[in-house]
Parts: C-alpha cells; sequence; structure tokens
C-alpha cells in the first residue's frame, strides 16, 4: 500500500471514527426504548395469545427499525445464550410472530408492535424466546459515498412463557453456608440453587435467624433471581445487624413457583463482634 | 306496566282527598297546614335542606381520563405504565419521563353544587387504600391552584386520613379543575415490581369550611379496564464523551485529516494513535448510557458486535478498551461472540469506552485504495 493509498483509506476510516463519535453528540445521539423488557406469562397449550410492546426513539432523526426473534437460554457460566430459532433447549421463537416486523419510528416517535404467539398443543413447561428490536446500520461515512463506520443497537426483551397446569416444580439447595456477622460484614447466607423444575423459577431467599431459645433475632430476605429449567446458580442472603456471641440458628426458606418452598435450618455460633 | 304503575301511583293520593269527606273540603284542610309548614320549613329549613343537598362531582376534564360513577365510587384505571415513560399512554393520560422516573398523569373537573349563599366548602383526597406495591406506583395530587397541566404541578398524595391533600382550599358553586397522577419510580431491585396492582383508593371529602362539618365522600378507585399494570422498560443511548470527537455532519471531514506522514497520523482533535504490533489503532472515546426499571437484576449487560465487518478486514479491525492507552482487543464478529463491554451496567450510568480503529502497515497484495465501512452493533439485555 503506497502512503498515498494508505492516507486516502485512514482518511475515510477516521472520518468514520469521527462520525460515530459525532452521532453520539447532542444533535446525533442514538437512543432507543423498549417497554416491557421482559414478558412472563402463561398459555395453555394450543392457544395463540398476544401482548403488546412500544419502543420509542429518543434521537432527532427518523430511525428503521426491524424485530429479530431468537432462542433465550444459557451457557455453563450462567451467561445468556441467544442462538438461532429452534437451537436451544425449550425454544419458543419459532411460535412468536411480530406485527409489524420493519418500520420507521420517527424522531421522538412511539412504534407500537404486537407479538403473536401460537403455543403447540403438546407444550409442557417453560418456553423461551428473546424479542430484539434493532436500529438499521444508520452512521455513515463519508456522506458522499455512504462508507464509513455504523452503527445499529438493538434491545433485547426476555420472553418467559409456561403452559399452565403442566408444570412439575423441584429445587434442589445445596453448599448451604452461613457467614456468621463481624465487625466488617454482616450476616449471610450463601447456598446455591438447582431448578430441576421443567419451567423457570423466580425463586425468593428468606433467613430467620432464632437465638438458643428459639426467640426470633433477625430476618432477611433476597431479591427474586431467575432460574431456566435446569439451571444452577448461586444465591444470597444478607442481613446487617449484629448478633451476641451465642449459638443460633438460620432457618432458610426458598419460595418458588407461586406456591412452593424449601426449608433448611443450619446451627452457627457468632462471636464478639 | 307503566299504566298500570301510573294507576297506581294515582291511587295512593286518593284516601288523602278523600280523608276530608267532601273533596273540595277536603283539599283546603289540607292546604292551610301544610302551608304553615312550606313556610317554616323557607325560615329554618332552608339552611340544613342545601347543605343536606351539597354536593360534589368529578368530571371528565377536555382531553383528560373520565371515571366510571357507581353509587359513590369513580373507577378508571392508568393502564400499561412503565417508569421510563415509554409508549403511548392510555387514552386521557399525559406521560411525562423525569430524570428519576416517569410521571402520568390526568386533568379533571370538581364541581361542587347545592351550597348555600355564602357558603363554600373544600375537597380533601388522601390514599385511602394503597397499591399492593406503593413502591413502584405511588399516587399524586395537583390541587386547583396549580398548574395540572404539567408534571410540576403534583406531589405525592397523603396516605393519611387525618392530614389528607388539599385538592380545592375553598370553594363556592362552582367547576375548577385539578389533577390526580401515578409517579413511577425508576426502581431496580428489591423495591422493583412489575405486573398489575389495582388496588389503590383514593377517598375524596368535601367539608364544609365554616364548620368543618363532612358534606359528602365519595372514592376513587384504579380497579377499572384496562387492568392497571406496571411494565419493566430499557433504554439505551449512546453519546458523546467527554475529549471524543466532536464533529458535526456538516463539517468538512477530509479537511480533518490531512497531518499523515509514514510513520503514523498527527490526530485530529477527539482522536488518540495507540501503538499496536503490525499497525495503529485509532480511538476516540463515547458513552453508552443503559437505563432500565422494575427489574429484579440492578444491572444491566451491554456487549457489541461487528455485525457488517469491512470488505477489507485484514487491514481493517475494529476494537475495544476500557481506556484510552488500552490494551485494544478486536470485538466480536457474531452476536454470538459479542465483546461484553459490562455486565454490571447501573440503572441510568454512564460508560465511557474506546472504540479503536486497528489500521494494518502490511503492504503487498491486501493494500487497496478507496474507503470501507462497518456496522457495529449494541445490545442491551436485563437482567
Amino acid at each position: 500500500m503506497t502512503m498515498n493509498q494508505s492516507r486516502k483509506v485512514l482518511c475515510c476510516l477516521l472520518c468514520g471514527l469521527f462520525y460515530l463519535a459525532a452521532l453520539a453528540g447532542h444533535a446525533q445521539a442514538q437512543s432507543l426504548g423498549l417497554a416491557p423488557a421482559q414478558v412472563v406469562e402463561k398459555f395453555k397449550p394450543g392457544v395463540p395469545f398476544e401482548f403488546d410492546l412500544s419502543t420509542v426513539n429518543s434521537g432527532e432523526t427518523p430511525v428503521d427499525m426491524h424485530v429479530e426473534i431468537t432462542d433465550f437460554w444459557y451457557d455453563e457460566k450462567n451467561e445468556k445464550v441467544f442462538s438461532s430459532p429452534g437451537t436451544s433447549p425449550r425454544s419458543a421463537a419459532n411460535w412468536i410472530q411480530f406485527v409489524p416486523d420493519h418500520f420507521e419510528v420517527g424522531a421522538h416517535g412511539t412504534q407500537k408492535m404486537k407479538a403473536i404467539v401460537t403455543p403447540p398443543s403438546d407444550a409442557k413447561g417453560g418456553y423461551y424466546a428473546v424479542l430484539f428490536v434493532q436500529s438499521k446500520p444508520q452512521l455513515s461515512f463519508p456522506k458522499d459515498d455512504g462508507k464509513g463506520v455504523f452503527t445499529s443497537m438493538r434491545i433485547g426483551c426476555l420472553v418467559l412463557l409456561r403452559a399452565e397446569s403442566t408444570e412439575e416444580y423441584k429445587i434442589e439447595l445445596s453448599n448451604v453456608k452461613v457467614t456468621p456477622p463481624a465487625d466488617t460484614h454482616g450476616l449471610g447466607v450463601d447456598f446455591d440453587l438447582s431448578n430441576d423444575s421443567n419451567t423457570h423459577i423466580f425463586p425468593v431467599a428468606r433467613v430467620a435467624v432464632l437465638d438458643a431459645g428459639r426467640k426470633l433475632v433477625a430476618k432477611a430476605e433476597s431479591i427474586e433471581k431467575r432460574f431456566l429449567p435446569g439451571q444452577k446458580n448461586s444465591m444470597h442472603v444478607e442481613w446487617a445487624g449484629k448478633l451476641p456471641p451465642g449459638d443460633y440458628t438460620a432457618v432458610l426458606t426458598v419460595a418458588y413457583g407461586e406456591d412452593h418452598i424449601e426449608t433448611q435450618q443450619i446451627a452457627f455460633s457468632a462471636g464478639a463482634q | 306496566m307503566r299504566v298500570r304503575d301510573h294507576e297506581d301511583l294515582r291511587r295512593t293520593h286518593l284516601p288523602v282527598v278523600k280523608s276530608g269527606g267532601k273533596v273540595c273540603s277536603a283539599s283546603y284542610g289540607i292546604y292551610v297546614p301544610g302551608l304553615i309548614i312550606f313556610l317554616l320549613a323557607i325560615f329554618l329549613g332552608v339552611p340544613r335542606q342545601a347543605q343536606a343537598k351539597a354536593s360534589f362531582s368529578l368530571l371528565q376534564a377536555p382531553g383528560g381520563l373520565a371515571g366510571t360513577l357507581v353509587g359513590t365510587n369513580y373507577r378508571n384505571s392508568f393502564g400499561v405504565m412503565n417508569a421510563l415513560g415509554l409508549g403511548t399512554p392510555a387514552t386521557g393520560l399525559t406521560v411525562t419521563a423525569l430524570s428519576n422516573g416517569a410521571l402520568y398523569f390526568t386533568q379533571y373537573q370538581v364541581q361542587f353544587q347545592g351550597l348555600g349563599g355564602n357558603q363554600s366548602a373544600k375537597l380533601t383526597a388522601y390514599v385511602s387504600t394503597n397499591f399492593a406495591h406503593p413502591a413502584a406506583q405511588i399516587l399524586q395530587n395537583c390541587p386547583s391552584t396549580s398548574t395540572c397541566s404539567t408534571s410540576g404541578g403534583y406531589s405525592a398524595m397523603s396516605t393519611i386520613q387525618g392530614a389528607p391533600s388539599i385538592v380545592i382550599a375553598t370553594l363556592g358553586n362552582a367547576t375548577v379543575t385539578a389533577g390526580l397522577g401515578i409517579f413511577l419510580p425508576d426502581n431496580d431491585g428489591g423495591g422493583a415490581f412489575a405486573g398489575v396492582d389495582n388496588t389503590g383508593v383514593i377517598t375524596f371529602t368535601m367539608v364544609d369550611t365554616r364548620n368543618n362539618n363532612v358534606l359528602q365522600t365519595a372514592t376513587f378507585s384504579f380497579n377499572g379496564a384496562p387492568t392497571n399494570t406496571v411494565q419493566t422498560a430499557v433504554r439505551l443511548t449512546l453519546a458523546s464523551a467527554t475529549g471524543g470527537l466532536t464533529i458535526t455532519p456538516a463539517a468538512d471531514f477530509s479537511m480533518n485529516f490531512g497531518k499523515v506522514n509514514g510513520l503514523g497520523f498527527g490526530p485530529g482533535a477527539g482522536l488518540t494513535t495507540v501503538a499496536a504490533s503490525g499497525g495503529v489503532v485509532y480511538s476516540t472515546p463515547y458513552v453508552i448510557q443503559p437505563v432500565f426499571t422494575d427489574f429484579n437484576s440492578t444491572t444491566a449487560t451491554v456487549k457489541t458486535f461487528v455485525s457488517s465487518n469491512f470488505a477489507h478486514p485484514a487491514i481493517l479491525i475494529l476494537r475495544d478498551a476500557t481506556s484510552s492507552p488500552g490494551p485494544y482487543t478486536n470485538i466480536g464478529l457474531t452476536a454470538g461472540t459479542a465483546t461484553q463491554i459490562t455486565n454490571a451496567a447501573a440503572d441510568r450510568s454512564s460508560i465511557t469506552r474506546f472504540l479503536g480503529l486497528f489500521v494494518s502497515n502490511a503492504n503487498g497484495a491486501t493494500a487497496f485504495t478507496g474507503s470501507d465501512s462497518a456496522t457495529l452493533t449494541f445490545t442491551l439485555t436485563v437482567p
């Protein structure tokens, strides 16, 4: 490559970077929104249903957008995986159609969309997909020949569906560990939860601490955490208070799947803090 | 049936007429005491009658939400809402996105009637039954003395019966405009809620300003249709970074890149060069701003990948770094190998990243003349 050639190419490409930065300026910023960003529904197998979504363009120029539907699953690191429709376990991606699936949203405008779900009659348990609303790459350089660095954005709406009356709930708790409160930290309860159900759950862990006289001296609650079928992950409950030295029992209760609970008791001792 | 009812009605009056024995004398005999009672009522009973009839009505303001009145309960719903104010609100509602949530509101009219003479009344309101998730939906009041067509006129409605919010401080027989709203804070984590919650009830009380006697009460319930619902919502913004490029599209781009030489480039304002093996990286900072509401998770994931690569991928490579000096790593070329910018983005955070363009200094067959293009796709998911 000659110096002139390099110069020309680099000029063009760097201008692309310039333009990318320029887009980020107030007048050129890309800003897209989506609501809802998570849909949790139950359905009757074989009975179609639908739900609405809205996408919003907060930018100063119209944005051409389309919808992409992918599977939603997880990998061995518990990170979300968005693979092609039908390639992951319990895929609902091929059940869903979007109307419209391609549209333009005006500056500071809103587009309403309808997702039509057609579940099969033999569906059992939970099924999953992601609805991505994606903008058309719109940032180019230079203007005269349309070349440069483009950017697009896609925003995902997680879809968690379950066939009603077909759920089979079961969880397993393991590695339950109580960390007594100390000067530098509060009381913590950590454990692993394996969702052996055939559907997703949003378990909440509650811990009650009883003293040697079985009197309640502390209680705490975790935030909800999403588990897909077969998924195993850790949960944590923390209580920020202090306990006098002595023997205690932590009663761990995990509520999940509407009306299911799992309970364990763990004895522990607190020292001087 | 109507004729028969009418006949029955006439018959009920007949015994009164007959009681006098003669039609004419009977009529006269009843009229005299009736007149006395009527006159007494004029002088003694009118204030009490007026007080008994004093009432208020909640009416639909132009362009506002209406309430279906059943007994003394007005019933409606604010429909589907989210804390970013995304989308179109239900008919009759206005939504204003705020820096910490969104306010959905409507104006309505209050009509006082039946007040006597110089009598005046006030109208108060309080949340007599809160939403099941009161941290997710906070009822708001706009008194008649404020501007209720904008969010600035609204504040949290009292939840205490003994210290209610003032809707109308004092008013005679007239109609004024007030406002009712629901504020959805930007909650994530433990305070987050998404779903149906229509349990809120407001109690309005009309009180005589002279003696604080309660003249009338009515309630407003949110259990109408469509169901009062809080949704999750997300928004992703790419914005400029301090020290980054600020060039505008109207600028003459080519003029900004004239300083080149055989060893590298004198980068223009906002661009930085970083030495790299086999070439050089030109970088610029930019900012990613994720916003998400009503998720159990307090963190979001942002990824990016090159969804459409350069036509000359051996020479031109898009890279990412957390700081200007780097290190710069190649950005993934597929959605499955996307580069994770963060999996712990906080709501309304600003994440500064550095986008680098690696340019190879290799000569030979891969050299080309002209421009090239690539597309980066940014993905936001929560949690």
